[in-house]
């Protein structure tokens, strides 16, 4: 019987090597493209027509534009509005990931770590230089909570900077801890279903039906999460705000 | 919708009706609106909400993450300067104290939103 986790492994589609950097098209990469093909879609092909009374498609990728603006509007304020089009990017990106990630004998790059992590430090690098940029120097002080004796500050200090710098790491984690424990998960009662055979296989079935639901969810929660936490820290960096 | 429907079932050719026709649909979901969706900001709704969810998973990986970056950093400036193994230790406790912040930053905001009786809405 295969792994439970045989479905996260990376296959070279096409070889590519420049210098000593292994650049290959892989699996991951072809179902990023496949991501990126049918978000654009959505929203291209959906509003071609922009009708006053929205189709279906049209439905979609309004819902999916609200629904970010005013995540964006009430999180951050007016000062968001600039960087509206990269929390939505990045909101339907994962989001579309973590969906055809559910689809049978896709794959999710969402569940790799790395592929989290470069977007969460792509979001931590730019809210930190957005922050520096806004402020200059003064934007240090952010790290000097108020109203403290400066004893404490010698132990406050170090704590305030670490807890920054764990932003990255657990808005990575947690994206792609959901996605590889609910694969995982998914997996390992099908393999039940398969050793249980036809008289008992059918609990399990039916326990893979309702997780399918609650990953869906999650999938949708996710996007979600990452998209607000990047609101936040951006408010954070644009109003200093603790 | 309770009654019957006021509007003709053939309806005119000129876009002039058709106006108005949408004008009093406008009306009529915004009253339906006012009197449906209002009472459900307020009251409390049992069980966990997705959002709430949300927020327990935000905390549980902020603390994680805390310790994992401090364990780190720790790690790092053992092997460095060769402070083995108290610069684990200090960094595990560090980074245990930047997660409970991270985490406390968390909640605190959720509670302010729940006070102010929008609870739902913010992991």
């Amino acid at each position: 019987m295969q792994s439970p986790m045989e479905q996260f492994e990376i296959h070279r589609l096409l070889n590519f090597h420049i210098g000593s950097l292994d650049a290959s098209y892989t699996n991951t990469s072809l179902w990023m493209t496949i991501v990126v093909i049918l978000a654009t879609l959505l929203f291209v092909v959906g509003m071609q027509k922009r009708a006053l009374v929205p189709g279906r498609i049209q439905s979609m990728a309004e819902l999916g534009y609200e629904f970010v603006a005013n995540m964006v509007r009430d999180n951050v304020g007016s000062a968001g509005k600039k960087y509206f089009p990269f929390v939505l990017t990045l909101f339907v990106f994962i989001l579309f990931c973590n969906v055809l990630g559910l689809v049978p004998y896709s794959f999710t790059p969402t569940s790799h770590i790395i592929v989290t992590f470069a977007m969460a430090l792509f979001v931590f690098v730019g809210v930190t230089i957005i922050g520096f940029a806004k402020h200059g120097l003064h934007f240090l002080s952010f790290f000097v909570p108020k109203g403290v004796p400066a004893w404490l500050l010698v132990i406050l200090v170090p704590i305030e900077v670490i807890s920054y710098f764990v932003r990255p790491f657990s808005l990575s984690i947690r994206l792609f801890a959901n996605m590889l424990a609910g694969h995982t998960m998914l997996k390992v009662f099908g393999g039940f279903v398969v050793m249980l055979g036809v008289l008992a296989g059918w609990a399990p079935l039916a326990f893979i039906v309702a997780l399918t639901g609650l990953e869906l969810i999650i999938a949708g929660l996710q996007a979600y999460v990452f998209a607000i936490l990047t609101c936040l820290y951006l408010n954070d960096a644009l109003h200093m705000s603790h | 919708m309770t009654g019957s429907d006021p509007t003709p079932r053939h309806p005119p050719a000129d876009p002039e009706a058709d106006r108005r026709r949408l004008d009093e649909l406008d009306a009529q979901l915004r009253q339906l609106r006012g009197t449906v969706e209002k009472p459900e900001t307020g009251g409390p709704n049992g069980g966990l909400s997705h959002r709430q969810t949300g927020v327990a998973y935000r905390v549980l990986v902020d603390m994680i993450a805390g310790l994992l970056v401090g364990g780190g950093l720790g790690y790092g400036l053992d092997r460095w300067l060769g402070w083995t193994p108290y610069g684990l230790i200090g960094g595990l406790i560090v980074g245990f104290a930047a997660g409970v912040n991270n985490a406390w930053r968390a909640i605190r905001v959720y509670s302010d939103e729940a006070a102010k009786g929008d609870g739902n809405r913010l992991p």
